[in-house]
């Protein structure tokens, strides 16, 4: 059993994995930058050490002073979290080779996850479906050609070095394909100076739907049922929901099998997640495996009632899974808007500062997941995520609702600090994304107009009668100090029962 | 809660813990595994860490192409050379050391399908010194090239001559440049990949003798070691002295590649130079100006006249492709060669092999760059003698290689500066013009943009001359005939239109050969749609031009350039006769 923990990472997660310890009695080891000296997890942990500088690559991501701290905090396992080195093989065998328990699958594992190509090969063979593609580059529009009458039209022909919309082309026929090649080369020759370019299906309408896994060393896994992550701008996410409505019961189950049988087929352990991107008939084709907790886990949490990052160090502590497939019931609909501290309209460029105010949203079936504190600095070292508002509610349209409850609560202001949060609001009005009938391009598509919503949003503040001020029953109480009770000799009595609750 | 801390930065330890190395340069702790993966380039710093020879085989030849050429066993020792130990126990420890049994390694192999013959040197065999046996190997590699009509790779990495073979160590740098010599008369690709570090005797003889030059990056490469330099001049050195970047600044190597880029570099370059598996797509690929529907792109000179002030203020707005824009849109790869090897990298003229069509070419051109910065840097498109320079060695490399040339012209002029005059502006101008006059491969020149006096003529003798449809050749610019002739630069305008600037006059007098039409409102409008014009108008110059032979070239290109007169070019006759 692990006794003392090292938690190899920072923010919100970090927090997370330390309430789980906690709850687990195990002992907490924080490692910190020197601009995160303060921070929250630091204030949680039995120990902190003080790891490196504020830059990542010299302290999130230095190895061996996060192994020197582990070893002589007298840490016997590390918990990596998200990024960072969490899906460093290097890192999970240097921490075997040093008897620490890694909070993740088997390096070779990872490391064969990690490589796109063999993560795809892998999975093909064990029968995952891929979409009709090839992963090196295409030289010739001849060559193209035949790799597009083989997979069949319409295909998309992709600049390497493209992303967000630009440098792809989308062929139909195949008596338009050379032209598409040869364009979509010069563009990627003059925008990117690089004309390397991909031929691959093209889907159209796709989501990207991900399957939560979780498979102990014995042998079992399950899976946690899916999210949807269709919203994301140049493969950012935004905002997670689950369950994939838009999928059949029958279509979620089979997904569910596959991801759990091609994590097992590979001896994956531990908490993992299968991205699929599925077409407009739920065809569903495999795309990578993240090999660690994800930032959305959360969404499978609330749908779930399970403790991910809790099962997470118990499998790897060698225990084994507590639950079987049939015990494992998603209920409702749970969505996770990221807010971070990036302003949307200067193309999300970062936007830290001190967080002077962080009022954080209640009520039921509501959860902030943070690694600040009102007062606290968002240092532009690291990302900027500053924290993932997650509801759930028994169905998709009343947890729309509560999400825009909870956004409308939530204030953040310091200076120089913009959010996300009106573009969540903006998001979740949408006429497409209310009817679940975005796809992944939605964002990069829309954006502008989202902007636009957001931007009439913030202008109208939300949820202040501004205009006419509260309405008053009973007298202001004076902002003056009262007269003393005795002198005056008068006693104060309200003319009628206050209404107001205060 | 208790607080605790590392050391940070962690200081190198001197005996890393198992399963790290410390970078020599840095001293950041790198883990061996990830370091092997990363090529031995330190991700902290970018230091790229030495390689044995056999690393650099896996490295740049295709998996399983490698065949070791067989050197029948010698074991020199000319001088019976004793230091504080017998030469002959060195060199059985430095086999034993670095499990070669010389510092130099001969072989065939494949490198992205195209079979080359590779000598790779290891500087951990007594510090990759050249001894006899190591000349006797890399003139036989060269030897083997030619024998085998292949391309030859080298790796250097070397201290220069060994010591203890005393001066029958010096002659090898003969042998070997001998070898050399010879590769480049037949004209066989040779490419030297010069690591860390290159000296003395090495880079004095073959390691810069190879028709392309590659450093790596950070490496040193130097004939002098720089503490011998230093020791000599007693002055601080600059901080990059004697590194890879430091020499393509000055002219010295053709590109600087980090380790990681060297392999595809190798690849294309052996593409562009006709080695490697045939590529019958290349030319499939043209279907786009295949389907030209044999429409004579040539603009109609008589009705398309256009004001050459227009032209002249088209031909220089900002936008307007360049160069390299062309290169990178019009072309189908390209590989830039810098420098004039002797002296600087003038960045107002680039150059170097490229693909057009499934044709291999070599490219010229002057450069203006676009933005304030770009066009800083580059000097505004004027060369100095130094890029004259550059385009005389391309010259000679397009003719060892049978290689067609393409030059595409844009200057407002050469450089005029004290500078450019002591290095000898016009020498350089002059041999340009003299060596294209009488290069025995074809030259098809584009006046892309403005063609200002000298400095585009230097880039301009050719057996076609195009011009785009908003571009001009002058003798000077309007400005300046405008202020001599008129008095007053206002009057460029009238200038312009008294020397008839434009595409149309240049047809019509007979000095264009065709006219490259433009995207209504120039080429800056619709780069993309004015490179694919231009691509075209290459294509089919190209296509024609190739069909001749060496010598009918020379003629018609001497016959072209006297009819050029403006007076139906009468021949001169003797006076008297
Ligand atoms: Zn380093």
């Amino acid at each position: 059993m692990i006794d003392r923990l090292l938690i190899a990472n920072r923010g919100e997660i970090a927090v997370r994995i330390a309430r789980a310890c906690r709850e687990l009695g195990i002992e907490v080891v924080a490692v910190h930058s020197t601009s995160d000296r303060n921070s929250a997890v630091v204030a949680m942990a039995d120990e902190a050490v003080h790891i490196g500088p504020p830059a990542p690559r010299r302290s999130y991501l230095h190895v061996p002073n996060i192994v020197e701290a582990a070893l002589r905090a007298g840490a016997d396992a590390v918990h990596p979290g998200y990024g960072f080195l969490s899906e460093d093989p290097d890192f999970a065998e240097i921490c075997a080779a040093e008897g620490l328990t890694f909070v993740g699958p088997p390096p070779a594992v990872m490391q064969q996850m990690g490589n796109k190509a063999t993560a795809r090969r892998l999975m093909a063979e064990a029968g995952l479906p891929l979409l009709p593609g090839v992963v090196e580059p295409v030289r010739t529009a001849e060559e193209g050609r035949a790799i597009a009458d083989e997979i069949g039209y319409p295909v998309i022909v992709k600049a390497a070095a493209g992303g967000g919309g630009r440098g792809m082309t989308v062929v139909r026929a195949p008596e338009d394909f050379d032209e598409a090649f040869v364009t979509t080369r010069a563009v990627a020759r003059a925008v990117f100076r690089d004309p390397t370019v991909y031929v691959e299906r093209f889907l159209s309408g796709a989501r990207h739907v991900e399957v939560q896994i979780l498979c102990d060393a014995h042998g079992n896994g399950v899976s946690l049922g899916e999210r949807d992550c269709s919203l994301q701008r140049r493969h950012q996410k935004l905002l997670e929901e689950g369950p994939a409505g838009h999928l059949t019961p029958e279509q979620r189950t089979e997904l569910g099998r596959l991801a759990v049988h091609g994590a097992l087929s590979v001896g994956y352990t531990g908490a993992g997640t299968m991205e699929f991107l599925v077409d407009g008939s739920g065809a569903a084709f495999f795309m990578e495996m993240n090999a660690r907790i994800q930032v959305e886990h959360p969404v499978t949490e609330l749908l779930t009632g399970i403790d991910l990052v809790r099962e997470q160090i118990l499998v790897a502590a060698g225990r084994r899974l507590a639950f079987r497939q049939e015990d494992v019931v998603p209920r409702g609909a749970a969505i996770e808007c990221r807010i971070n501290a990036e302003d949307p309209t200067r193309g999300f460029a970062p936007a830290p500062g001190r967080l002077e105010v962080l009022q954080v949203p209640d009520g039921p079936w509501t959860r902030f997941d943070t690694g600040y504190r009102q007062g606290d600095t968002v240092s532009p070292d690291y990302d900027s995520l500053l924290g993932k508002l997650v509801v759930w509610a028994p169905d998709r349209d009343q947890a729309i609702r509560r999400m825009d409850r909870a956004l409308a609560e939530m204030r953040v202001e310091g200076p120089g600090v913009h959010t996300t949060i009106a573009l969540h609001r903006a998001l979740l009005r949408d006429p497409d994304v209310v009817a679940d009938r975005h796809d992944v391009q939605f964002l990069d598509r829309c954006l502008p107009a989202v902007l636009a919503r957001a931007a009439s949003l913030d202008d109208a503040a939300p949820g202040l009668p501004a205009a006419r001020g509260g309405l008053q029953l009973v007298p202001t109480p004076a902002a003056d100090p009262r007269p003393d009770r005795s002198t005056e000799g008068e006693i104060p009595c309200p003319p009628r029962p206050s209404l107001s609750t205060t | 809660m208790t607080r605790s801390a590392t050391p940070v930065p962690p200081v190198p330890a001197p005996q890393p813990p198992g399963g790290w190395v410390s970078c020599p340069a840095c001293g950041w702790l790198l883990y061996r595994k990830r370091l092997d993966r990363d090529l031995h380039v330190c991700p902290e710093c970018d230091h790229h860490l030495r390689l044995s020879a056999r690393a650099r085989i896996d490295l740049l030849a295709d998996p399983g192409s490698w065949t070791e050429a067989y050197f029948a066993p010698s074991t020199p020792d000319p001088l019976a050379f004793t230091d504080l130990r017998d030469y002959p126990d060195r060199l059985a420890e430095a086999e034993r050391r670095s499990g070669e049994s010389e510092a130099v390694v001969v072989g065939t192999a494949r490198i992205g399908g195209a079979e080359v013959v590779l000598a790779v040197m290891d500087f951990g065999f007594l510090g990759g010194s050249m001894g006899v046996e190591v000349g006797r190997r890399v003139s036989g590699a060269a030897e083997l090239a030619l024998e085998r009509g292949l391309p030859l790779v080298t790796v250097c990495a070397s201290g220069g001559a060994r010591m203890q073979e005393g001066v029958f160590s010096l002659l090898q740098m003969a042998r070997v440049s001998c070898a050399f010599g010879r590769l480049r008369e037949a004209g066989l690709l040779s490419v030297c990949v010069l690591t860390d570090p290159t000296y003395g005797g090495v880079s004095a003889s073959f390691a810069t003798l190879a028709s392309v030059l590659v450093g790596e990056r950070g490496a040193h490469v130097g004939f002098a070691g720089p503490r011998v330099v230093q020791e000599t001049i007693r002055a601080e050195l600059p901080r990059d002295f004697q590194t890879a970047e430091f020499l393509m600044s000055h002219g010295l190597v053709d590109r600087v590649e980090s380790r990681a880029e060297l392999r595809p570099l190798l690849v294309r370059l052996l593409a562009l130079h006709g080695a490697g598996p045939a590529t019958p797509a290349d030319r499939a690929e043209d279907t786009d100006t295949d389907a030209d529907e044999d429409v004579d792109t040539d603009v109609d000179t008589d009705d398309a006249d256009a004001d050459p002030w227009d032209v002249v203020q088209r031909a220089r707005v900002t936008e307007r492709p360049t160069t390299l824009d062309y290169l990178h849109t019009a072309f189908d790869d390209f590989v830039e060669l810098h420098g004039d090897r002797v002296f600087a990298d003038d960045p107002a003229v680039v150059g170097g092999v490229a693909s057009i069509g499934g044709r291999r070419v070599v490219v010229l051109g002057h450069e203006k760059g676009h933005t304030v910065r770009e066009r800083v840097a580059r000097n505004f498109g004027m060369p100095h003698p130094e890029g004259y320079r550059k385009a005389l060695r391309l010259l000679d490399h397009a003719e060892s290689f049978g290689l067609p040339v393409v030059t595409l012209v844009d200057t407002p002029g050469a450089h005029p500066g004290p500078e450019a005059e002591e290095r000898g502006q016009s020498h350089a101008i002059a041999e340009a013009i003299l060596r294209s006059s009488r290069l025995r491969v074809p030259v098809v020149s584009v006046v892309t943009g403005e063609g200002g006096s000298g400095g585009a003529l230097a880039l301009c003798t050719s057996d076609r001359l195009l011009v785009m449809e908003n571009a001009f050749l002058s003798v000077i610019s309007p400005e300046g005939c405008a202020a001599i002739l008129w008095r007053t630069a206002v009057a460029a305008p009238t200038a312009a239109r008294a020397m008839r600037l434009g595409a149309a006059h240049l047809r019509s007098a007979g000095i264009a050969t065709a006219v490259v039409p433009e995207p209504p409102g120039g080429a800056h409008t619709d780069p993309l749609a004015a490179a694919g014009l231009l691509r075209r108008a290459l294509v089919r110059e190209l296509d024609d031009v190739c069909r001749l032979d060496a010598a009918t070239l020379l003629d018609t290109r001497a016959r072209r350039l006297a009819r050029i007169s403006g007076d139906d070019g009468r021949p001169l006759q003797t006076v008297g006769s």
